[in-house]
């Protein structure tokens, strides 16, 4: 099992393999600090009470405010203590290192790039002059099969679904897996926000497709258990109705 | 256009999960000429598939190699798959936008995306679309993909299938 990690960089310039390295780094440095495989890893060490709150690195203060916020903002359905107690940060992580990896390219200068973290992806200026980026939201009933087709200039989608895990995301407020809806995709203007509310909406269920409307998503994308598909705002970011 | 782009993939492997551990990094740098697509299949089949390309790394390909079928049938048949999402149509009963899926030149899906305008409220729709509607999308979109979001923490067979059919489109 793997997590693909891919960047399409369009800008020209002798930095960018350097650029691309550091980006990289910083996804993996995130793997070590927040693996829960690791029991030497931060994230570990403070699930077992061996790290006091004085000592947290920034890293992990940062993931555990998102979180909080998350908590708090969808009234509890967005956890990442699971229904057994323990702490799963992974809800947070992955959107939230793959930001940041792509604020090193943006940070370097990079103005036209694409970096996917398994689905999970952040897009800068313009692949090709005149047209954003071209983001399919994968049909969660058929890999090969999209949903819909967005056109992004800068932003970030993120996906949450039942369809390659199982019922994995659960939900806060009663421990109950969520199985209201099998995919969730949220725009957003960065990565951490987007991750973090798709998340949140497939715990929520229904509701959460709104919810996220009010809580920074631009717009939502979401398939039910029985198959159709709910959305809020996808207007701006459909494809054909941004010129 | 004398951009010349740079793809990468990295690919974590480990247990099954986000972020998890002995993350193996394998890199495909390519000088790539817009005017020469081969160049992007390659790339793409360098960090997706875990073959030989670029002589780059790739310890992860134990793991990657599980699901090696879907991947191959994937990329050349997603490659020809596109699916166009058309502008949004109006009539009395208010706006309807349909998204069109292709294989080759034959429709294989049609899913009805309606979208109130300046409303927050979110919308049930039904899944099929009128045929006609969505040829009249047909006539008035053409389309590519760049990248695809999807639920994919584990999945190799998504990263083979779906992202290799982009790279080489793209």
């Amino acid at each position: 099992m793997g997590i693909p990690m891919s960047v399409d960089v369009r800008d020209d310039g002798p930095t960018t393999p350097d650029l691309v390295d550091r980006a990289f780094a910083v996804l993996r440095a995130a793997d070590r600090r927040f693996s829960r495989y690791d029991p030497a890893s931060e994230v570990s060490r403070y699930a077992r009470d061996e790290v006091r709150p004085a000592d947290l690195s920034d890293d992990l203060r940062e993931v555990l405010a998102v979180a909080g916020k998350a908590w708090e903002d969808s009234g509890g359905a967005f956890s990442v203590r699971r229904p057994d107690g323990t702490l799963d940060t992974d809800g947070v992580v992955k959107g939230w290192a793959a930001q940041r990896a792509a604020d090193v390219l943006w940070a370097g200068g990079l103005q036209r790039f694409c970096l996917n973290a398994g689905g999970d992806v952040v897009v800068r200026g313009e692949p090709e002059p005149g047209r954003g980026w071209h983001v399919g939201i994968r049909d969660p009933n058929d890999p090969q099969l999209f949903l819909a087709v967005l056109e992004l200039r800068g932003g970030a989608v993120a996906t949450s679904g039942t369809y390659e895990r199982g019922a994995h995301v659960w939900d806060g407020r009663t421990g109950e897996p969520a199985t209201g809806l099998v995919s969730a995709s949220v725009v957003a203007s960065d990565l951490a926000t987007a991750d973090v509310l798709a998340t949140s909406v497939l715990a929520l269920g229904d509701e959460g497709v709104d919810w996220a409307g009010r809580h920074g998503a631009t717009a939502v994308i979401a398939v039910g258990a029985d198959g159709r598909i709910r959305a809020d705002r996808a207007g701006a970011a459909l494809l054909g109705t941004t010129r | 256009m004398s951009a010349r782009p740079w793809r990468g993939t990295l690919l974590f492997v480990g247990a099954a999960a986000a972020m998890t551990a002995a993350g193996m990094a394998k890199f495909a740098p390519v000088m790539q000429d817009t005017t020469a697509p081969a160049t992007a299949g390659t790339t793409s089949n360098g960090s997706v598939d875990g073959t030989t390309d670029h002589g780059t790394t790739n310890n992860g390909s134990t793991a990657s190699g599980s699901d090696p079928a879907s991947t191959d049938n994937g990329s050349s048949t997603t490659s020809d798959t596109v699916t166009i999402v058309g502008s949004v149509e109006r009539n009395r009963y208010g706006s309807v936008q349909v998204s069109v899926t292709f294989v080759g030149s034959q429709i294989t899906d049609v899913q009805t995306l309606q979208v109130p305008d300046r409303e927050r409220e979110s919308v049930r729709i039904n899944e099929n679309a009128a045929p006609a509607l969505a040829q009249e999308v047909l006539a008035a979109q053409s389309s590519h993909i760049d990248t695809v979001s999807g639920a994919t923490y584990t999945s190799e067979s998504y990263a083979a299938s779906v992202q290799s059919a982009i790279d080489q489109h793209g």
